[in-house]
């Protein structure tokens, strides 16, 4: 058996099928570039939170849980993250006539010593303010575990920040905490947060 | 994709598994479930000595939850430190596996507790490492309901759940009847159940369930201090660090097998005050009784047939055939809570099990009259012997013959005190005369012959003062006053008559002489009135009222009083919306007559909180103050009805189970997709385990619409609508499937 071999003659496009071609691949690219965008606006989309008693309003994610039920002014949190859910909580407490920013933060921190796995203080440092006034920061991890003792629950260390500032004889704390592997890109988040916050 | 379309093609397909899983899951059996619930319910209670760095086991206990918080419910021998278990930690392991020895998972405290009754309530507070349990983040926890203990019946088929074995075996249940009720002179018609029930001394603080699987008693026992031959013991660490664990280590004790239960009827306000948060502070003012010094004594063993009050009807030597009740009586001296006491009955010099009581704690104070028997119970013919034993010593006996025919013999019964009216009628209570130059007694008296030798004995503190012999001048039945008038008056405090005949004792007494007259009852307390305040200080200043505002700090009750000697044994009970919650029983042991004696219950809730003062079971004064709106919060958790939903949340291309993934069950008012993510909206939530496994622990309630969302990174959501279950449905199962997007 013999077999014959040669070249197929060479295949001429049309500046039609040119222009298809191209109109194709901007199309995909626009897609994508809306999807992006429709991403990134599903991602950024904010609800306001807004409490005239407290005097306290701030935008945060869009499908956080929030929760007004607990001792704080408001808590949120990210239900759909695996893991520790990452946890913005804002609440106010009140300041003695001789209590400095400092002294509230160690009190949350004997506090926090009863309830929190290996809680420990990373440490303190000024936090600048949307309104450019002064705050204290308190960085501090803790191990978080499962709550149920009926399943094999697993534990998860987390990084947590503290944003204190006194104003009108009441303190408010801003805390953040997120699983110690997602600290920083969480992190943003919070950011985002804190510049939304209005008190 | 628009997410929205993506969640209603994905809800559509787990809604159908939900309802799949569900449908079949309700087939399993009520009734194997509701015993799976009470396993769960069963903890096991490890008391330990602070030993160094480390914890040495002291006592084992069985424990049973009977709150979604946490309240456990067990035997104070124990778990109160004292002088054999002497540690100062409790450790509670939980049922996470039925087929498996307990976990340890958290540390409790001791709530209240009382040692006559053996019955302790204890509260998780603590994780395991012994910090807090933050406030909101203890799950709610299985438990069981608790029934009532006064409708069992002899016969009633019970069951009884433990731990077999010191904490290394599964939860086991012993099935067993009733077979006889035991009564001591402590308020209810019954002290203690008896069962022929197989139970195990590591199940003493247990549960037993009625047929409904509701807690209707705590089986107890009392192991003998320091006597390892004498009772079951187990050594489990090496104490002496000998490098061995020996018999020269401590060992922990466990006790015989058990055969008494007791009423949870009994615990009641001891429950309610937990469960409550109440607790009232009555040593304000008030020095404590110090523990007897001199060794336990037994003396003066008689049997009764009846009891009248807390006292004999009558004095018997035999009793006829088909005798139903039968009372043993005796004295004793130098008792307390640590005193092991046992009732050891032979018939025909074969042992009775149904009306012997095993080692068990004791409940009747320092000293005065006891008794322990059974009535509207059939005992059979034979010559019966009674022996008392205290800390594994016999200390006395008593024979009695029961068969033949009823005779008409000669007695005394019924002796009542008080005083007499202008119309020559005695009049009080019975039990109690106040302050005076004479006291009555009045008494039956059947089948006398005229002319037959009689003798009254008067004895006050317990030395006799007045003694009365005499040939027999009335009738032959009827009944007779006598009376005693003491050189010096009436002092206040303990008297006893004893009633002879032909030098036998017949009928025998005690009374109190205490407060002035008054009508009817004497005038021992007054002034009875509730405050809020701050400060015992400043409650003795400050005005009374009758209604509160909600969120006082401190309900302070003050009384005064008058001519009530030492010793007296007196009560004070409180109650809130007519249950009681706190019951003081002690010898009284302040002044003779003084003002202000106080009670504090800080942070009380609203209710209707009312306070009553009696001296031997009898009301004298009370009052009621009102706190709030005057009734009790609802404890929204307290139903036990509904649905355990347990499940698996798993990767649909891997089956493997997701970990760390929470489940938001959204409330009936709203269905999925108003869900708006605020936790108002939100009934439960739950977060699966590294397995992927899930449970809603709080019931969830019957024949209500739930809805789900979960919402998980790198997983298209998912969501269900209309998700309820019916009545039949105790225990859900389900599996959910996530699809990675």
């Amino acid at each position: 058996m013999a077999f014959e071999t040669g070249r197929s003659p060479a295949v001429q496009i049309t500046p039609r099928q040119r222009w298809s071609i191209a109109f194709s691949y901007m199309l995909i690219v626009i897609g994508l570039l809306l999807g992006v965008n429709q991403r990134d606006s599903l991602l950024n989309q904010t609800s306001l939170y807004s409490n005239n008693t407290a005097g306290i309003s701030a935008s945060y994610p869009a499908r956080w849980l929030l929760d007004e039920s607990q001792d704080n002014v408001f808590r949120i949190r990210d239900m759909s993250h695996l893991g520790f859910k990452t946890t913005i909580e804002v609440r106010s407490l009140p300041v003695g006539a001789d209590g400095a920013e400092r002294n509230l933060l160690d009190h949350l921190s004997l506090q926090r010593s009863q309830v929190f796995i290996d809680y420990s203080v990373l440490g303190y440092d000024t936090f600048r303010l949307p309104d450019d006034s002064q705050a204290v920061s308190m960085a501090y991890t803790f191990v978080s575990r499962h709550a149920s003792p009926f399943l094999e629950g697993v534990s998860s260390v987390v990084n947590g920040l503290d944003i204190l500032t006194i104003r009108r004889g009441q303190a408010l704390v801003v805390s953040f905490r997120a699983e110690s592997s997602q600290y920083e890109r969480e992190l943003q988040t919070f950011y985002r947060f804190i510049e939304t916050l209005e008190f | 994709m628009n997410p929205r379309a993506l969640k209603t093609g994905a809800s559509v397909s787990i809604a159908v598994l939900l309802f799949l899983l569900l449908a079949l899951s309700s087939a399993q059996g009520s009734l194997d479930l509701g015993l799976e619930r009470i396993k769960r319910a069963t903890v096991f209670v490890y008391q330990a000595e602070t030993a160094g760095n480390s914890l040495i086991v002291t006592c084992i206990s069985t424990g049973t939850l009977i709150s979604a918080d946490g309240l456990i419910i067990t035997k104070a021998n124990g778990v109160v430190p004292s002088q054999q278990c002497n540690g100062d930690n409790l450790i509670v392991s939980l049922n996470v596996d039925l087929a498996e020895p307990p976990i340890p998972k958290y540390r409790a405290d001791i709530v209240t507790h009382d040692a006559g009754l053996d019955i302790a309530l204890l509260r998780i507070a603590r994780e395991l490492d012994g910090r807090l349990v933050a406030q909101g983040e203890l799950p709610v926890l299985p438990f069981v309901a608790v029934g009532n203990s006064d409708d069992v019946a002899i016969d009633d088929n019970l069951i009884v759940m433990g731990y077999p074995d010191i904490g290394n075996g599964p939860v086991a249940f012993s099935r067993g009847t009733v077979t006889a009720f035991l009564k001591e002179p402590l308020t209810g018609s019954r002290t203690w159940f008896k069962t022929r029930a197989e139970i195990p001394g590591t199940m003493a603080g247990g549960g037993a369930y009625n047929t409904a699987g509701e807690l209707i008693g705590i089986p107890t026992n009392a192991p003998l201090a320091g006597s390892a031959a004498a009772s079951n013991c187990r050594y489990l660490n090496d104490t002496n660090s000998d490098g061995l664990v020996n018999s020269s280590d401590r060992c922990v004790p466990t006790g015989d097998f058990i055969s008494t239960i007791r009423p949870i009827a009994l615990a009641q306000h001891l429950i309610r005050g937990a469960r409550l948060g109440l607790n009232v502070d009555a040593t304000l003012g008030v020095r404590e009784a110090e523990p007897p010094r001199n060794p336990p004594l037994v003396s003066r063993l008689f049997v009764a047939p009846s009891v009248r009050g807390a006292m004999p009807s009558t004095v018997v030597g035999s009793l006829p055939s088909n005798t139903r009740n039968l009372y043993l009586f005796f004295d004793y001296d130098n008792f307390s809570a640590e005193t092991v006491y046992e009732l050891r009955v032979t018939r025909d010099g074969i042992p009775d099990t149904t009306f012997s009581l095993p080692p068990v704690r004791w409940s009747g104070g320092e000293r005065g009259l006891w008794y322990i028997g059974a009535r509207e119970q059939a005992w059979a013919n034979g010559a019966y012997e009674f022996t008392l034993l205290v800390n594994g010593a016999g200390v006395g006996a008593q024979k009695i013959i029961i068969g033949g025919g009823a005779e008409d013999r000669a007695h005394f019964s019924d002796i009542v005190f008080g005083t007499l009216d202008q119309a020559g009628n005695l009049i009080g209570n019975g039990s109690i005369v106040p302050l005076g130059n004479i006291a009555f007694a009045r008494f039956l008296h059947a089948n006398m012959a005229a002319g037959r030798p009689w003798s009254a004995i008067w004895y006050y503190a317990g030395a006799e003062f007045a003694r009365t012999s005499d040939a027999w001048s009335d009738d032959a039945f009827g009944s007779k006053v006598i009376s005693v008038d003491p050189a010096g008056g009436l002092l206040p405090g303990e008297y006893r008559l004893e009633l002879y005949l032909d030098g036998a004792l017949s009928a025998t007494s005690d009374f109190y002489v205490a407060g002035e007259q008054g009508s009817p009852l004497p005038r021992i307390f007054s002034n009875l009135r509730f405050t809020s305040a701050d400060s015992l200080a400043e409650a003795r200043n400050g005005s009374s009222a009758s209604s509160y505002p909600s969120s006082i700090p401190a309900l302070f009750a003050l009384f005064d009083w008058q001519r009530i000697t030492a010793g007296t044994p007196w009560t004070a009970s409180w109650l809130v919306d007519d249950q009681e919650f706190f019951r003081y029983t002690q010898p009284w042991l302040a002044q003779e007559s003084g003002t202000d004696f106080a009670f504090v219950l800080p942070d009380p809730p609203d209710g209707n909180y009312q306070l009553q003062l009696l001296v031997n079971e009898l009301l004298l004064l009370e009052q009621s103050a009102v706190v709030g709106i005057g009734q009790l919060p609802i404890d929204r958790f307290a139903e036990i009805q509904g649905t355990i939903l347990t499940g698996r949340v798993i990767d649909a291309a891997t089956q493997q189970g997701i970990p760390s993934l929470t489940i938001v069950l959204i409330s009936e008012n709203f269905d999925a997709s108003e869900f708006v993510w605020n936790q108002e909206q939100v009934v439960a939530l739950a977060t699966t385990d590294r397995n992927g496994e899930f449970q809603f622990a709080r019931p969830l309630a019957f024949d209500t619409p739930y809805s789900v969302v979960i919402e998980a990174e790198g997983y298209i959501p998912n969501f269900a609508d209309v998700f309820d279950f019916d009545p039949n449905q105790t225990s859900v199962d389900i599996t959910i499937e996530m699809v990675r997007g």
